[in-house]
C-alpha cells in the first residue's frame, strides 16, 4: 500500500487501519534503522516501541508537509538520539566510555553475524557522534536521498554533505588503523 | 603500491550484519498494534466504521465502562436495600432513641431551654398586667351609664 492510500484512508476516519498498515509496512525497517543506531537488540526494541507510541499519539498532528516515510524516520530518529544522549550521560558518570562499550557489546552480541571486516566497521561507527552516525547509517546502509535525510534530520542538504563526508573520513581512517 | 581499502567499493559491506532473535520479526507487528490497543484482526477488516463517532467513542470507552460499573454496583446495593426492605424501616440506632425521648418531652431538643431558665424568662410570661385605676373608671365611665355600673355591681354581688 502507497503512503498515500494511508494518509487516505486515516483521512476517511479509518485510523486504526491506517495505523496497522504503517506498522506493517514500516515496523521492520524502522526495528533495523534504530538496531544500527543503537547496537542493541533489547534497546532498538523498546525505542521502536516508544517510537510507534508516539506515532499513533501524533498521527492526529500529522501534516503533509513532509512525507509519511520520513516524518516516522524522523521520530525513529529522534528517539534513537535521546537514547544515546542518555547512554552517553551514563557513562559519562560511570567514568567508562561510550564508545569503546559499543564496541565491547557488538563484539561480544550473540545477535551479531558479520565477519570481520564488518565488525571493524560497526566499530568505526560506534566512535561517530550520534548526529553523524545517523547521517552515514542512512545514507550508507539505507541510501536514503539526502533531500530526504534533510527533512528527516531537519539539516540543509549542503550541511548533511558536510557531516556525511567527515563521517566516511573517520570510517575509513578507523580501517586503515586496523589494518584495512 | 598499497592502495586503501574504499568501503564504498564493497557492496558486502552494506549488508546488515545483525540478526533479531528468533521470531521477534514475526511477533513485531502484532506487539506493537497491542501497544496502541489495537486489535490486528478487527484492525485489518475490509469492514469501512463509522469514524468521527467510533474513535470518540474509542476514546470514552474507560470512563463509560467505569461510569456502567459504578452504576451496576450501586443499583445492586439498591436492590439488595429494597429487598430487604431496610429503605423503609425506621432503624433502632442511638439516634432515633434520642429521637423518642425527644417526642417524648423526656428531654430536651434544644439548647434554648435551659438558658431561658437561667436567665428567668418564663417570670416574664406569668406577670400580671398592671392598670391605672383612673384609665379604667375613665373607659368605664365612656362605655357605661351609672345605672347599669350599679346593675352589674349588684349582679355581680
Amino acid at each position: 500500500m502507497e503512503d498515500s492510500d494511508i494518509i487516505a484512508l486515516y483521512k476517511s476516519g479509518q485510523a486504526e487501519r491506517a495505523f496497522t498498515f504503517i506498522v506493517r509496512k514500516y515496523s521492520e525497517r524502522l526495528y533495523w534503522h534504530i538496531r544500527q543506531l543503537v547496537a542493541d537488540h533489547d534497546d532498538a526494541d523498546d525505542i521502536l516501541q516508544e517510537t510507534f507510541i508516539k506515532v499513533w499519539n501524533a498521527l492526529p498532528a500529522f501534516r503533509e508537509d513532509s512525507k509519511l516515510y520520513t516524518w516516522l524516520y524522523r521520530i525513529a530518529t529522534n528517539e534513537s538520539l535521546t537514547f544515546l544522549k542518555r547512554r552517553k550521560l551514563r557513562a559519562t558518570f560511570t567514568l567508562r566510555d561510550p564508545d569503546m562499550d559499543m564496541a565491547s557489546f557488538i563484539e561480544s552480541d550473540p545477535l551479531f553475524d558479520g565477519d570481520e571486516l564488518q565488525l571493524s566497521l560497526q566499530k568505526a561507527i560506534a566512535t561517530l557522534p550520534p548526529k553523524q552516525k545517523s547521517v552515514f547509517v542512512m545514507r550508507y546502509f539505507h541510501e536514503i536521498k539526502y533531500e530526504d535525510i534533510s527533512e528527516i534530520m531537519g539539516i540543509s542538504v549542503g550541511a548533511l554533505k558536510a557531516s556525511y563526508h567527515h563521517a566516511f573520513n573517520k570510517v575509513q581512517e578507523y580501517l586503515k588503523k586496523e589494518g584495512y | 603500491m598499497n592502495e586503501q581499502y574504499d568501503i564504498t567499493d564493497d557492496p558486502h559491506l552494506k549488508s546488515n550484519p545483525f540478526k533479531a532473535p528468533e521470531g521477534y520479526l514475526e511477533s513485531l507487528e502484532e506487539r506493537i498494534l497491542s501497544l496502541a490497543g489495537i486489535v490486528q484482526g478487527e484492525a485489518a477488516e475490509e469492514v469501512v466504521t463509522p469514524s468521527g463517532v467510533w474513535r470518540r467513542f474509542g476514546i470514552l470507552k474507560p470512563a463509560l465502562l467505569l461510569a456502567c460499573t459504578f452504576g451496576v454496583i450501586f443499583g445492586m446495593g439498591y436492590g439488595v436495600l429494597r429487598l430487604t426492605g431496610t429503605l423503609n424501616k425506621p432503624s433502632d440506632t442511638e439516634d432515633s432513641y434520642y429521637a423518642k425521648m425527644i417526642e417524648k418531652g423526656l428531654i430536651r431538643s434544644s439548647f434554648i431551654y435551659p438558658i431561658e431558665e437561667e436567665l428567668g424568662y418564663e417570670d416574664f410570661d406569668d406577670e400580671e398586667p398592671v392598670f391605672d385605676e383612673e384609665e379604667v373608671v375613665t373607659w368605664l365611665a365612656t362605655q357605661y351609664s351609672s345605672m347599669d355600673l350599679a346593675q352589674l355591681y349588684y349582679d355581680e354581688k
